[in-house]
């Protein structure tokens, strides 16, 4: 007996589609990339998106399914599988769950280095009335602990704040205590050039398990350039504190942050190789803030944006590179932003956040008690810009802070789904919205994209790494993945079937 | 003076050009997204006719300056702007087949926020577990 097929016709399937929500950007003259609402990509030949919006696939293309499968189109045969969706997209932005968790205390605004970039208006060494009394320091800190954030980060900044130490010892002791009781926990950061860094401090930083950062901008004629102190030694001064900090508290605990300034960009790999040779694991090429002093200096430190790139796309190179002969290097800013493509969680990272994360993600406490949205926005405040200013520990309570009319305007033109230039990037579900830098660059926290440094930095680094993505280098998705997963290269190769 | 391309005008100083877009193709939404593109650039100024929009576009800045040594002819221009209005419409066109669909989405992503005076259909929490289609089995230490 014989049983015949369907007619071929049967096994066509739907020929119309429905669009689910996405973006598209130009990567080159040969590929595309679509961004689903959730934040998946995918590679296409150039032309696909005009060809899925005017609805010319078949269900018997072989792009199809996979259409159907990354939330791009859906047909009669599925369903929009909204709550899938929905869950993805709520994981994206699960960083706005809890709260604040980063909290700035700056204890002083005294410090010993005049660096031409300092986002402080600091003062010099006697100025003790640029410390934070007790009453600020109690009101701010037990602020910090209303935020319902099960988990804060606590981050000493200044000036340099270890010239208040007895001041940070004090808020350390209160807010550990407080924190045990609330059923919180509580990380400790000090932020400091280490110059004044002493024995019976870093034994007290290993008693309360605090971690020590510090600015590196690289090999000695360039750090001692960027950051002069009284006998020119600060290279020499931060170097030998990293040591000692590393050998009292262990390497884990003491991290080194760069600042770009025009001598920088001609010295990517001399800034690299400074890292290696200092045994760091990890380097963060930042583009210099446009805040504070900064601002003032902008004929020194006032580069172009494509200048920064330029730099940036040759250290990663070399870091790839340093990775390739063996020795395991993460660029920072290159892991936040593959994070965001590569896994469906957001990140911590402020200035890529929208909403934004000032004031969300972060506060500051200034000494005199006025808390600011950002660490930026405080600068901003120390040239006489109070934009930023949310209230005072002093005076206001957190509804206050969180209902002030500074918040509410940061909150409306701090996100990039709504922004004009914004709405319809392909990279929207990985950058951020920024009014800060905005507010300090173009004088408006909405921002004008076309001329925005912002959007034209993030949108270079974005392109650059997708193009790397898309390059089919086995070894660069590796170290990538590595990256991602917090795992070096033989622990992410030991890691996949074989 | 006509340009390479139709429905193109260029004045003599190569500084303007008036662009005619057909309203049967090109939404105003679509025109004025692609138009924000280069304000950094050139100035724009949009017209309704009865066929079609009247777009003329001209440079900012036309003789060289320190901030811009090199100055294009808008002739230059012609070819992003149209790719960039094609696209525009493009996104336009996605915006507004899924749009009902997009909101729907976050409310539901963020119902457990309370803003929407109704539950979205559907379920908040995952689907998967809430089908029972995995179950993870727990076992208790004795």
């Amino acid at each position: 007996m014989s049983r015949p097929f369907a007619p071929q016709s049967a096994f066509v399937g739907p020929s119309d589609y429905q669009l689910l929500p996405f973006r598209f950007h130009r990567l080159d003259q040969q590929t595309e990339i679509l961004v689903n609402e959730c934040g998946e990509f995918l590679f296409v030949p150039e032309g696909t998106a005009r060809k899925i919006i005017q609805k010319e696939f078949r269900a018997n293309s072989e792009l199809y399914p996979t259409l159907k499968a990354k939330h791009f189109i859906y047909d009669e045969s599925s369903s929009p599988l909204l709550d899938v969706l929905a869950a993805k997209y709520r994981t994206k932005f699960s960083f706005i769950y809890g709260s604040t968790k980063l909290h700035i205390f700056v204890v002083t605004l005294r410090c010993d280095h005049s660096c031409q970039y300092c986002q402080v208006s600091r003062q010099t060494l006697n100025q003790g009335q640029f410390d934070m009394s007790r009453d600020v320091a109690t009101s701010a800190v037990d602020m910090m602990l209303q935020c319902p954030s099960k988990h804060i980060t606590l981050e000493f900044q200044g000036g340099e704040p270890l010239l208040a130490f007895d001041t940070i010892k004090y808020i350390v002791s209160i807010a550990k205590d407080g924190a045990v009781r609330l059923g919180k926990e509580l990380d400790i950061v000090i932020t400091s050039n280490l110059a004044f860094l002493t024995d019976d401090i870093l034994n007290y930083c290993k008693v309360h398990e605090i971690k020590l950062s510090t600015s590196l901008d690289g090999p000695e004629f360039i750090h001692n350039s960027n950051r002069p102190r009284p006998g020119g030694d600060s290279y020499k001064v931060t170097t030998e504190g990293i040591n000692r900090a590393r050998r009292a508290l262990g390497n884990g605990r003491v991290a080194a942050l760069m600042t770009t300034t025009q001598l920088s960009l001609q010295h990517p790999i001399e800034i690299i190789d400074e890292y290696v040779r200092q045994s760091f694991h990890t380097i963060f090429l930042r583009p210099i803030s446009p805040y504070g002093f900064a601002l003032r200096s902008k004929h020194k430190t006032g580069y172009e944006t494509d200048a920064f790139f330029e730099f940036y796309k040759a250290g990663l190179d070399h870091i790839l590179e340093l990775n390739r002969r063996g020795y395991n290097l993460v660029e920072i800013y290159t892991q936040i932003i593959l994070r965001k493509i590569l896994t469906p969680e957001g990140t911590g990272y402020v200035d890529l956040q929208s909403p934004t994360g000032a004031g969300l993600n972060v506060l500051a406490y200034n000494y005199d008690g006025s808390v600011y949205a950002t660490d930026e926005a405080r600068m901003l405040a120390e040239m006489k810009d109070y934009t930023f200013k949310l209230g005072s520990v002093l005076t206001n309570s957190r509804a206050d802070i969180f209902t002030s009319p500074a918040f509410v305007a940061l909150l409306q033109q701090g996100c990039n789904q709504s922004l004009p230039g914004c709405s319809d990037c392909a990279f929207q579900s990985y950058c951020g919205a920024d009014p800060v830098y905005h507010h300090a660059t173009q004088g408006d926290m909405t921002g004008h994209r076309p001329t925005s440094g912002f959007c034209r930095r993030n949108m270079k680094v974005m392109e650059h790494l997708f193009s790397l993505l898309r390059s089919g280098d086995s070894f660069i998705q590796d170290v990538f993945w590595g990256w991602v997963t917090d795992r070096n290269l033989a622990e992410m190769r030991a890691s996949i079937p074989q | 003076m006509t340009s390479a391309f139709e429905h193109v005008e260029v004045d003599a100083e190569h500084s303007k050009a008036l662009v005619c877009i057909d309203k049967k193709i090109y939404s105003k939404a679509a025109i004025l997204r692609a138009c924000y593109w280069f304000s950094g650039d050139l100035w724009s100024d949009l017209k309704e006719k009865d066929e079609c929009f009247a777009l003329t576009v001209g440079l900012l800045v036309t003789s060289p300056t320190l901030s811009h040594p090199t100055v294009k002819k808008i002739d230059e221009w012609l070819p992003q702007i149209f790719n960039t209005l094609s696209d525009s419409q493009l996104r336009v066109e996605i915006q507004a087949e899924t749009a009902s669909i997009r909101e729907l989405i976050i409310a539901k992503a963020f119902a457990e926020s309370g803003i929407l005076e109704d539950s979205p259909p559907g379920t908040f929490a995952d689907p998967v577990e809430s089908t029972n289609l995995v179950k993870i089995a727990t076992t208790t230490s004795k």
